[in-house]
Formats: C-alpha cells, structure tokens, sequence
C-alpha cells in the first residue's frame, strides 16, 4: 500500500519537474506567466517531499514488502537510527536528495523578488532538469519501492557503523544540504551567463544562497571528523579516506568564492574566476555522489554493475562540458580595475591561489588510485603523508592570511593597518618562543605561531567591530557581516591550533595487563577490572574491558569495548573516551586473550581535540550570522530597498 | 546602465571567433593529453612491465628491530620485495598473506622483505605487531629505495629472482589468486 502510494509520488514527482522545466522554458520564451513554473515546483515539492515521508512511515512501521526496508530495516532497530536509514543506503540517499532539491527548488522559486526575478526563469530551468535527473533515478534504476513477495518477517537492519552513534544521524543530512544547496548557485550562474550579464546583482545572490550551503557543510564535515573519532577507535578524526575528501573539495571551492565574490564586489575584478568556482563547487559536489554513491571505491570494475553510476557520469560529464562551453561563450571581457598591490584584494587573491592548489591536491590523491586501478594496477593507497606533506605548507599559508588579510584596507597599505598587524605580531612571537622550548620542531613552531597570530588578529579585530555596532551611521547589516566572517575566521584558528596541537603533542601507551593491574601514561592511571560480554540482539555483540580511571581520589568507571558486527568481520574498537579543555583520554581495547585473562589496552592523550568541536560550532555561528538575511530584506515591499543593494553592493559583503 | 563593463550581451564578432578559437584549441589540447595517456599505457610503459626483465636496483637499508639488511645479502634466493606503511589501507589484508607465503615457500629459500614507505618506525612497528606480520621490514626513510623501484602507489611488489633480475611487479594490491604463478616466476 504504501509501496504504492511511493511510487505514485515519485511518479508525480518526475512529471512535475519535466513540467516545471517545460514551464520555465516557456517563460524564458515569453510565452507563459512565472507563475506556471512556480506551481510546478510545489508540486514537485510536495510530491517528493511526500515520498520521502511516506518511505520513512514504512520504515517506522516496519513493512517489509517493500524492497528498501528489507534492505536497511530490522525490528531491534531504534526509532532515531531507524530514521536514519532513510539516507543510509544507495536508493533512499537519492530518494531523500530528489526531495531536498524539491525543497531548496521551491525556496528559490518563491524567495526571490523583486528585479531578481530576472533571472528566475533560466535558474529554474537548469534545477528542474537536475531534479527531473534525480527523480527519474528514484524512479527508475534506483526504485526503492519494489514489491518484496512473500514480504520477510524482519531485516538485516542499517550498517551498524553508522547506528552506533547520535551524530551519524545529524552528519549526513547537514552534507547532503551542502551539496544540494549548491547547485542553486550553480543555476543562478548558469542564468546570468545565458542572459549575458554576470552584474552585482547576480553575484550579491549567488553569495547569499551560497553561504547556508556553506555552512551545512561545514558543520556537516566537522560533525563526520567527530563521528569518526567517537566512533571508529583509531584515534584520530581525519584519514585522507576518499569518502571525507570528495566532502571536503566543493567546501574549499565554495570557501574560496566567499572571498573571491568580495573582491569582485569592491573591485569589479574575477567575475569569470567567480563563475569558475562556482560551476566547480556544484560539479565536485556530483563527482561526490557519483564516487561515494557508485561503489566505484571498492574496486573500478563495480562500477558498471549498477547503471546508476554510469548515470551520474554522463550528468557529470554534461555539467562539466556545458559548463566550459558556455563559460567560454559567455564569459565577460574587460571591466577589471586591478587593486594595489599589498591592498586586501592580494591577500583574497593568494588565498584564492591557496584554496584551489589545496582542492587541486586533494582531487589527484583522490582520484589518482582510481586512475591506477583503471589502467590495470590493483588498489593503491594515497595516504595521509602525501596529503600532510603538500597541504600542510599551503594552510600554512592561509592561515597566517587569514590573519593578516581582514587587516588590509581595500585600498593602499598604511601606516594604520600596519599598526594593527602589532597584536598579532607579539602573539606569534611569543608562541614561537614558548615552542622552541617545549617542542623545538620548526613545522610544529612554525604553526603554532601562524595559529596564534590569526587568532589573536582576528580577536582583536572582532572587538573593534563590536564596539562599532551601536555606533550611528553604521549600517548594522554590514557589521553583522563582517562580525560573521570575522567569526568564521576565529573558528578556524581554533580549529588549526587544535589541529596542531592534538597532532604534535599526542602521548599514548599501550599495555597488556591482567586484572587488577594498571596502564599509566603520565599523571593519568587506568586500573582492569574485568571482561564483560554484551550482546544487544540487533546483531552486535562487543567485549568490554571495564576499568577505573584514578584521579586522586576520585575514580570514573570506563569501558572501551571492542564491538563485532554481525554484517562485517572486522572488530571495531569502540573507544572509552574522558574529554577535556587541555586534553582528552582516549582509551581503545586493542586484543584480548581469553585463555589467560589479559587484555590489551592503549591510553592515549590527545591535546585540544575538544577544541575541534568548538572551533567548529564557531564557523557555524559565524557563518550563520552572515548569511542571516538582513531585516530590510524581509521586508515584503522591497522594490525599493534592492535598487539600493545594487547601487552598493558592497554592503552586501560586510566591509 | 549606460556603459556596463559586465554586460556580454552583443559581443563583437571579433571577439566572439577568438572565444571559439579559444574553447576548440582547448577541447584539442585536453583530447592530445588525454590520448598520450592512452597511448602510454596501451603500450605498456606505465604499468606492471615497465621494470620486468630488469636487474632490482641495490639497497642496504636499517631493519626494525636492529640491524642492516641489503639485497646483496639476498643474492641466491628468490625474494618478494613488498613495499607498504602503516597508514595504507590495502596493506593490511596484505600483511597476513604475506607472512603465509614467507611460511609456505622458506623450505625452497624464498625470502618476503618489506620496505616501509613514508612512515615513521614507530608506526610501523605497531602495524606490524598488529596484523601479524612476521618478515623483515625496512626503514627507507629517505625513499630513496622507493625511488630507485619506481614505486607508483603502494602497496607494490615486486618479485625478484636468485640472480637478482626482476620478474613480476604488481601495481597495488596482491591479487591471492595470480601470487601462486607470481611466486612461480621467480622460484629456482
């Protein structure tokens, strides 16, 4: 019934977006009123939206006739995980993609206004064809509603790695509203290169619908690296793993357009380097799905045994090639003014230049096994030190730009901006001293200095601009901008200095003991008490070593466990973990032996990884104060106030 | 709206032949690399037969554990020369293959050595401890022996016979089904 039902909404669904995208086509022709295309939209919308609801419906309520709650669903399931599924395997990730792009499709077909309407039709046509691309797939290759006879009494349940933990619930919807969000930009762009005019306007929108993208996902990408910390018992939070970096690429290129569109703003340069990062950002994004989505990373030779993965390389390939075509069509010619050099617009150039050599990197270590494999090779390992080794200099790099930069006035370098520069100057030399004591190691010096003069910079620059919020004559919606950003930046640095320091300042010991006997790292003791066995009857039964952390006089009972799924043959560590602001205990169970009693256990200490976490939530908060629109902006008669934006777009960009 | 240096609405003629000039000489250049690469490995010179048939470049590297080990040394016995780290995925499914074929064939003299590649000896040495790997690994902490192999992505193998003469290489991961022809290649 409700298989059916499914189906019917997915069905509608495809009909409503090659409608919407028919309508939208005629409205760029002149031939139909907007108002067609929007209709379609909510059709589409309440369509999709309603599939997906009705698939998590038969998630909850267990109906195994239908063929994607056999494949993820099991009765020992919890209600949240049981959720979560809906995005946890192949068809539902696309089923519940098709319906995020129906939501941000309408967003954008009914939020915008006014003379921004220009462009609304050719935007709509580019989102109506990526959905009707998504809903077709739902509909038919990926079809998760196929009828299961006679249906099964229960399921194997979703990949226990990911119901193991609350975040693994929140992490991927975030990404997944990243990658979505971001191919409204793309259509914006795509538009405003068709119609020919890439003005203020279109670059003052296309940031707007850029930055909450950008912030999804980037709390997306921090709350992955803390599932992974949590949950995978290796101890750290990022591994180079092909799946984090596809993430993180159209992240760097967004980031880099949020500076770049600044420098166009102030100074009517890069328009086309713009376009470039944004067809980019929507292209990698692609190139994510197909790569995590195509089980392409298990071996090169799976990937034709489903035609979905195919699919998504034609529409790559398409994207891809439109996107040049037109671009080199359309591109604009002149219009650039330069900027002095040692001006702000340098330190966005450089950090532009750095961004995208970072996304360069990551994308050849990504895909370069994968061009190994292809040409006859086995599976080659790109790890972690080709990455630390070529990426570590260049953030570096950006972040002792990102210091430095918010300090540069937009025009001449003066003696005043240098002055400022002296706050941050003291902190990283007094870092730096403190370092060649403790730690001596230069890379390790040379970090914490830069990390400690962009924190201390963008501090001291933050509270400048929060005494001059109440000030008269400032425009409170372009401090709140630059407040954001500045914001972002601090989130940053806290999260490279806690980045470094978790990295150089690690300690851990590991330790075979018996019960009764104690693993001591430092100041910090852990005394075996005993093996438990626990089975949770949802197919995942773990060994726990309970132990008692001494503290003085004061003892906190812990017990990291190792954890056997029954889906998978390998042991997962799960670790016990004690954090804090200095430091977190990180203790794994790494063997045990049942025939005398002893285990294994490995004491770690991670300095500041707490502090990843915060300097996260940080960017978010930042980023979220950026993009917030501004309250004349929600004002319904807006004619007026958007002529206004476009006679100084700046404002739109904080200063 | 009287001049607007963004506005490419009527583009000159002019203009508009270079822009196409433009995108082609780029769609060729793009399709010439691309064909080179083909080319290149249609004919082999990227891939598994580049160094076979060839004499394995010399090597005296620091052991974990203490000590030297050189491929001089080696002279006289087959040896499967394995290059992995710590941080290599596939290595781990490796290293218990590995240490099985080291056991099966040590009667007919055959020697498994492993390289370690960019990684530290502390690493290495828990790698090992963990995933139970029971021949000789090597520091290479220059890579300068990585260098001298060519060594492409690891893991990568290579089979090196009694005189010292290369006779397979695997790109990447061992395959468990072709390692007992692989081994054959170079036993006496």
């Amino acid at each position: 019934m409700i298989g059916a039902a499914g189906l019917t909404a997915t069905f509608v669904g495809v009909v409503a977006a090659l409608v919407g995208l028919a309508a939208s086509v005629m409205v760029i022709r002149g031939r139909w009123p907007i108002e067609r295309a929007v209709r379609a939209a909510w059709v589409s919308a309440v369509a999709l939206v309603g599939a997906n609801l009705l698939m998590v419906s038969a998630l909850v309520g267990r109906d195994f006739s239908i063929s994607y709650v056999t494949q993820v669903g099991s009765r020992a399931t919890p209600l949240l995980y049981t959720i979560a599924s809906l995005w946890g395997a192949l068809e539902g990730s696309i089923l519940f993609w098709a319906g995020l792009l129906s939501v941000v499709l309408l967003l954008l077909a009914v939020r915008t206004r006014g003379p921004d309407r220009e462009d609304l039709p050719a935007a709509l046509t580019v989102l109506f064809a990526v959905l009707a691309f998504f809903a077709f797939i739902v509909l038919v290759p990926g079809n998760p509603w196929s009828r299961v006879s006679p249906a099964p009494t229960d399921g194997p349940g979703p990949n226990p790695l990911l119901a193991n933990h609350p975040l693994m619930a929140i992490h991927p919807p975030l990404l997944y509203l990243g990658f979505v969000g971001l191919s409204v930009p793309f259509a914006l762009t795509v538009a405003a290169l068709v119609r020919g005019r890439l003005d203020d306007r279109w670059l003052a929108v296309a940031r707007r619908w850029t930055l909450i993208p950008w912030v999804a996902l980037s709390a997306g990408l921090i709350l992955g690296a803390w599932w992974s910390y949590a949950v995978l018992g290796w101890g750290g939070y990022w591994a180079w793993d092909p799946v984090e970096n596809v993430a993180l690429l159209p992240w760097l290129t967004t980031t880099a357009f949020l500076h770049s569109a600044m420098v166009t703003a102030r100074r009517g340069i890069l328009r086309g380097w713009n376009v470039a990062l944004i067809v980019s950002s929507f292209v990698l994004t692609i190139l994510a799905t197909l790569i995590t989505r195509s089980g392409v990373l298990n071996s090169v030779h799976s990937f034709t045994q489903s035609v979905i993965g195919p699919l998504f390389l034609i529409l790559l390939a398409a994207v891809a090639v439109g996107s040049v075509v037109l671009v080199a069509l359309r591109q604009p010619t002149g219009g650039s003014s330069g900027a002095p050099l040692g001006s702000r617009a340098t330190a966005f150039l450089l950090n532009n230049l750095l961004f995208v050599a970072i996304a360069a990197t990551v994308l050849f270590g990504t895909l370069f096994p994968l061009f190994v494999e292809a040409a006859g090779g086995g599976q080659v390992s790109v790890g972690a030190p080709y990455f630390e080794r070529v990426i570590g200099p260049l953030a570096l790099g950006l972040l002792v730009l990102l210091g430095i930069g918010p300090t540069l006035p937009w025009g001449d370098w003066t003696p005043r901006a240098r002055r400022r520069l002296i706050p941050g100057g003291v902190a990283a030399a007094s870092t730096a001293t403190l370092l060649v004591l403790v730690d001596g190691r230069p890379e390790v010096v040379a970090a914490g200095a830069a990390g400690a003069f962009a924190l201390v910079e963008t501090v001291w620059l933050l509270g400048g601009r929060l005494t001059s919020w109440r000030r008269p004559h400032t425009n409170a919606a372009t401090v709140r901008r630059s407040v954001g950003g500045l914001t972002a930046h601090a989130g940053f640095a806290v999260i490279a200095l806690a980045v470094l320091g978790s990295a150089a300042g690690r300690t851990d010991v590991t330790t075979t003991v018996r019960p009764g006997e104690s693993i001591v790292l430092g100041g910090d003791r852990v005394i075996f008490d005993r093996i438990e066995r626990f089975s949770d009857g949802a197919g995942r039964d773990s060994v726990r070593a309970q132990v008692r952390l001494v503290d003085g006089s004061a003892e906190t009972a812990l017990a990291p466990a190792l954890t056997l799924f029954s889906a998978s043959s390998a042991a997962i560590a799960t670790p016990a973990i004690v954090p804090g602001p200095v430091a977190d205990l990180y203790i794994t169970l790494t063997n045990l032996d049942p025939a005398t009693g002893t285990v294994t256990v490995r004491l770690a200490r991670y300095p500041f990884v707490s502090w990843l976490w915060v300097g996260g939530g940080i960017i978010v908060v930042g980023g979220l104060l950026a993009a917030l629109p501004s309250r004349r902006r929600r004002d319904r008669s807006s004619e007026e106030s958007s002529a206004t934006v476009v006679a100084e777009p700046a404002r739109e960009f904080g200063a | 709206m009287t001049s607007d240096p963004t506005s490419v609405g009527s583009p000159a003629p002019v203009d508009r032949s270079r822009r196409l000039i433009g995108l082609i000489g780029g769609i060729v250049l793009i399709g010439a690399i691309l064909g080179v690469f083909a080319l290149t490995i249609a004919r082999g010179n990227v891939g598994p037969s580049a160094r076979i048939g060839e004499p394995a470049p010399a090597f005296s590297l620091e052991r974990l554990g203490g000590g030297r080990l050189s491929l001089d040394q080696l002279r006289g016995r087959p040896v499967v020369l394995n290059f992995w780290a710590s941080w290599c995925v596939p290595c781990r499914e490796e290293a218990p293959l590995l240490s099985k074929l080291a056991a099966d064939y040590a009667d007919r003299g055959l020697m498994v050595v492993g390289v370690v590649y960019q990684d530290s000896a502390a690493n290495a040495i828990d790698f090992m401890r963990r995933y139970s790997q029971t021949y000789p690994g090597l520091l290479d902490l220059t890579g300068r022996t990585a260098l001298d192999y060519g060594v492409l992505g690891i893991p990568e193998t290579y089979f090196i016979d009694a005189t010292g003469v290369i006779r397979w290489r695997q790109i990447g991961q061992i395959v468990p089904a072709d390692l007992q022809s692989e081994v054959a290649k170079i036993l006496p």
